[in-house]
């Protein structure tokens, strides 16, 4: 029987990559994902593993198309929501994104910003990044939306003197920190590894 | 990605993600072209002439430096007798 659970993780993607391999730990298979669901059905434990990557800065060309690549490498590829938005026909500007990406509506990008990859274990690590320098940029990549948020809402709510607003902009540094010290041990074990 | 890791025993391990990058970054060069026939949806390139003049020009300098790195490790196992100054 399957099981179906309704989670939200936002932008917590390490979170909800967590929670998919634990459930895939207990037997869990995803099998279809939703706006807040996750419908899973009965496999062995650990059969499957799975990563959650940020594709939200591509256009939708080039998010299909780096979706059908993973497929072709032999995973199994969902699509996921970053934000919980229920509006139709709506028009979200994205300037940190790629050319091509940087409007996205709710028949392109909008609502699909993560992939959850799965594949099947076959005790070889199961990494979609793996040199330095890739990682970096795809940290940076994230971390950039977030910088953005904090500009955008921030920095106008000083301007302004709206504290709410400089306030809700002010979280947003929370994510960039944590990035930048990401990003900060990856160049250090980068130079170690130089030396 | 499993060709890259048997080739290096392991030593090179190559995402999906690393390796989609990667391609991208070689066709915006011109050094490989995309190669796929509409039936065939699975991303495939063929390397160009440009791209087998980077190799070679790769594989000249990768050779050049094993020479000079043959030479000083030779050098150092058999340094050179000193030659005492004539009075």
């Amino acid at each position: 029987m399957n099981k179906i659970c309704h989670r939200f993780y936002g932008g917590m993607l390490l979170s909800q990559e967590k929670w998919l391999n634990k459930m895939a730990a207990q037997g869990w298979r995803l099998i279809r994902t939703k706006k807040l669901l996750y419908e899973f059905e009965p496999c062995e434990p650990n059969q499957f593993e799975y990563r959650v990557e940020f594709i939200g800065e591509k256009s939708p060309k080039n998010a299909q198309d780096y979706a059908s690549f993973l497929e072709d490498c032999g995973y199994r590829v969902f699509y996921k929501n970053i934000n919980l938005n229920y509006s139709v026909g709506k028009m979200v500007i994205r300037p940190w994104a790629e050319k091509g990406g940087r409007i996205s509506t709710s028949t392109t990008t909008l609502n699909r910003e993560l992939l959850v990859v799965e594949k099947q274990r076959d005790g070889l690590p199961f990494e979609l990044h793996t040199t330095y320098q890739d990682k970096l940029a795809y940290y940076r990549k994230l971390q950039r939306p977030w910088l953005y948020f904090f500009f955008s809402f921030g920095m106008v709510g000083l301007f302004l003197q709206h504290w709410t607003l400089a306030a809700v902009g002010s979280v947003a540094l929370i994510p960039v920190l944590l990035y930048q010290i990401t990003i900060y041990r990856l160049k250090k074990l980068a130079w170690q590894q130089e030396q | 990605m499993r060709f890259v890791e048997e080739k290096t025993a392991g030593r090179l391990l190559l995402g999906a993600g690393t390796l989609y990058g990667a391609l991208n970054s070689l066709a915006e060069k011109g050094w490989i072209a995309p190669c796929s026939t509409q039936s065939n949806r699975k991303k495939e390139f063929l390397i160009t002439p440009q791209g087998k003049a980077v190799v070679q020009k790769e594989l000249s300098r990768l050779q050049k430096l094993v020479v000079l790195a043959e030479e000083i490790t030779e050098d150092a196992q058999n340094p050179p007798e000193r030659k005492e100054r004539a009075e």
